[in-house]
């Protein structure tokens, strides 16, 4: 099921490239954005925004670079408490969601397996977290926050034996812009 | 790709009666070496003013909100947080002073009524200590805005700006409120 698979996820040190789009849908109004993101355990990603507009997250395992292009600002910020329990951490980390979430398996849909995270703590900032697997290949995350928006991830053109290295995840600020620490 | 043009000074102009609007984008805070960043979801309709400030993700990590009793915030937890003013509040939530008060008339393209304001050489609008220039869409909404005093900078990056029809039957006080 849903949780063998999320184990074997877990597991996997090969890293994974794909691309996503993430719909947020909150009380009146929903927004499409969509780009590419990359995965190397333990703690290596790239998300980078593509459409409809430029940005850039890079965890090097040191540190958050977060760069956006209109405001031409990279912010960096300590990797151990900037990305809590997002989307990147929850792929880049083994333990990220077993030691703040209880796991529950559900039923399956149109060949997805579910497996339903809820925060153990009050204060983790989601309701819940969805991950759905196609078999073991990971096919979308949906996140519920204390507001009640919605975020869903869908995954897709997955790379499950990308030949990552540390290299991949080194960024380096664009000259002009300005390099601020959080 | 998109037009933008630096706005003139003849494209400021004196505040209209209160602008509805719907806006969302991305902003990023300059102080010294120092910088923050956040989505954002802005709003202004039947006189409420909201700013959900979120991560890349979509999920709302505070709200801060003004109505015609004050102004007051809330955390992703539901934890409610009021201050005297709206700077203060700011500070406390975010960690920096976001200018709620008047960031809504000056991304309107307006300047704030009875204070003092002018143009510099640049065309960029002076007032309340802040300079404040905009970029624009070829549909004359705002695409970049742009605040600057002598201790940060405020850069607003918007993916969607809206203005909206009033609509009588939404809240007229802050949802938290409730």
């Amino acid at each position: 099921g849903a949780i063998d698979a999320l184990k074997k996820f877990n597991q996997d040190t090969d890293g994974l490239t794909g691309s996503f789009s993430q719909t947020v849908q909150s009380k009146n109004k929903t927004q499409r954005t969509s780009g590419s993101f990359k995965v190397l355990r333990p703690g290596l990603f790239q998300w980078e925004y593509v459409k409809p507009y430029k940005q850039t997250i890079v965890g090097d395992g040191q540190t958050v670079w977060l760069y956006d292009v209109d405001l031409k600002q990279v912010t960096k910020s300590s990797q151990n408490q900037a990305i809590g329990d997002s989307p990147a951490a929850i792929l880049s980390h083994k333990t990220a969601l077993e030691s703040n979430y209880a796991l529950k398996e559900e039923a399956s849909k149109n060949g997805i397996d579910y497996v339903l995270a809820t925060p153990k703590k009050s204060n983790s900032g989601y309701q819940y977290i969805r991950i759905g697997f196609q078999g073991d290949k990971l096919n979308n995350m949906e996140l519920k926050d204390g507001f009640g928006n919605i975020t869903h991830i869908q995954f897709s053109g997955l790379n499950m034996k990308p030949n990552l290295s540390k290299q991949h995840f080194k960024f380096t600020p664009p000259k002009g812009v300005d390099v601020l620490s959080n | 790709c998109q037009s933008t043009q630096m706005t003139q000074p003849e494209q400021w102009q004196t505040q209209r009666p209160e602008q509805n609007f719907d806006a969302s984008g991305r902003l990023g805070v300059k102080i010294n070496e120092k910088g923050s960043y956040a989505n954002f979801d802005w709003s202004r309709q039947n006189g409420v003013e909201t700013i959900d400030v979120n991560t890349p993700v979509g999920n709302t990590v505070g709200q801060l909100c003004r109505d015609k009793l004050g102004v007051l915030a809330k955390d992703a937890n539901g934890k409610i947080y009021t201050a005297d003013t709206p700077e203060a509040l700011s500070e406390q939530l975010l960690g920096y002073n976001l200018p709620i008060e008047h960031m809504a008339t000056w991304a309107n393209g307006e300047w704030v009524p009875n204070e003092p304001h002018h143009f510099n050489a640049q065309g960029k609008l002076q007032q309340l200590g802040w300079t404040i220039s905009r970029e624009l869409n070829e549909d004359n909404t705002p695409r970049i805005l742009l605040l600057e005093n002598a201790q940060m900078s405020i850069r607003m990056a918007f993916t969607h700006f809206e203005t909206t029809q009033t609509q009588p039957e939404s809240p007229t006080q802050c949802t938290a409120r409730n």
